[in-house]
């Protein structure tokens, strides 16, 4: 029996190993659902199709979720970046400035993989039975494009045209959340539709089939957020590390993983964990700011 | 390179709460209160 330093068969430690990766799949997995029901609680609001009203949608959630949900009970962090830019002539955007900022230096892209309900919504697109497309050279260079979409969307047409441009052209968070469950409810919304909506429900059915596709191809290729808080990752106070003393430079991390990495904790990296179960030498761990002898 | 990091941690961390503060005290978050409370007609596609 070929047995390791552990004293398991290498049949049960494979076992073993799945059954962690499961774990922790499923403790992510139910991170990312509570998030969703928290901040989409506001639940007469599905029924009679008005959205919230409360103090709480002055707080923004810190991942994508529409504030016209008619469930939401939290701010959208990017439609209220759009909002605050496009008063930026009236009134300097501290507020929405500071929120972004506490996110991303708290969670960087943690807040991608387990608090945002939009990425949640595409890793169980993900999961329907379609062939696959895997990560190589062209997504690695099609991540770039969120970064010009958070340039021009998100920060230049606000400001010049006073629009939110990501939440009126683009946005299939906004269509899904907000739009169809709007436009099936209130019968006034519904006769006011015209050609913007059919261009968002097109944008939307097309996120749908790339999702099915590509993993996370919103996050990866198209969402601003994650472009805003990927400048963070390096220095968020949470996050996934390696333990270089142990590291053999295998790269078992970087071909498990499914965003466009380069090395873990980069800016593509989502803090999932896919990496830190296959590693063979427990080198990758989750860390915070305040442990000793924290790099 | 860890104690930069440091550094930098918490010049963002004292920043951003800084920042936040400021907005909460010139209104700004009540603009997005105000903006949140009201149906998003371009986030829903009427424009």
């Amino acid at each position: 029996m070929d047995e390791g330093r552990d004293g398991l068969s290498g049949m049960r430690r494979d076992r073993m190993m799945r059954l962690h990766e499961h774990m922790a799949a499923f403790g992510r997995r139910y991170v990312q659902l509570l998030a969703a029901v928290l901040y989409n609680c506001h639940l007469s609001g599905f029924v009679t199709g008005r959205i919230g009203k409360s103090i709480s949608k002055g707080i923004c959630a810190p991942g994508l979720n529409c504030y016209s949900c008619p469930g939401a009970v939290v701010s959208c962090p990017l439609g209220s970046l759009q909002g605050a830019l496009s008063m930026s002539a009236y009134r300097f955007p501290f507020y929405m400035l500071g929120t972004i900022l506490l996110f991303g230096i708290l969670l960087g892209r943690v807040i991608c993989g387990f608090l945002c309900p939009f990425g949640l919504i595409q890793e169980l697109l993900h999961a329907i039975p379609f062939p696959k497309v895997r990560k190589n050279r062209l997504t690695r260079a099609l991540s770039y494009m969120k970064y010009v979409i958070l340039a021009l969307f998100v920060i230049v047409i606000p400001i010049v045209k006073m629009s939110p441009g990501f939440c009126k052209y683009i946005c299939p968070a906004g269509t899904l959340e907000a739009g169809i469950p709007l436009v099936l409810l209130d019968e006034e919304i519904r006769e006011t539709v015209g050609l913007l909506f059919s261009w968002k429900v097109y944008v939307l059915v097309v996120c749908i089939l790339l999702c099915a596709v590509c993993y996370r191809a919103f996050c990866r290729f198209f969402c601003p957020l994650g472009a805003i808080y990927s400048f963070f990752n390096p220095v968020a106070f949470f996050g996934i590390s390696v333990d270089r003393g142990k590291c053999t430079g295998c790269n078992a991390c970087i071909a498990a993983c499914r965003m466009d990495t380069k090395r873990v904790g980069d800016r593509e990296c989502i803090h999932c964990g896919a990496c830190r179960n296959v590693c063979p030498e427990d080198a990758i761990r989750y860390r915070h700011a305040f442990e000793r002898n924290n790099r | 390179m860890g104690g930069s990091k440091r550094f930098i941690r918490i010049l963002l961390l004292l920043t951003g709460l800084l920042m936040l503060v400021t907005g909460i005290l010139d209104g700004s978050f009540r603009d997005v209160w105000t903006k949140a409370a009201m149906v998003c007609l371009e986030c829903v596609g009427i424009g």
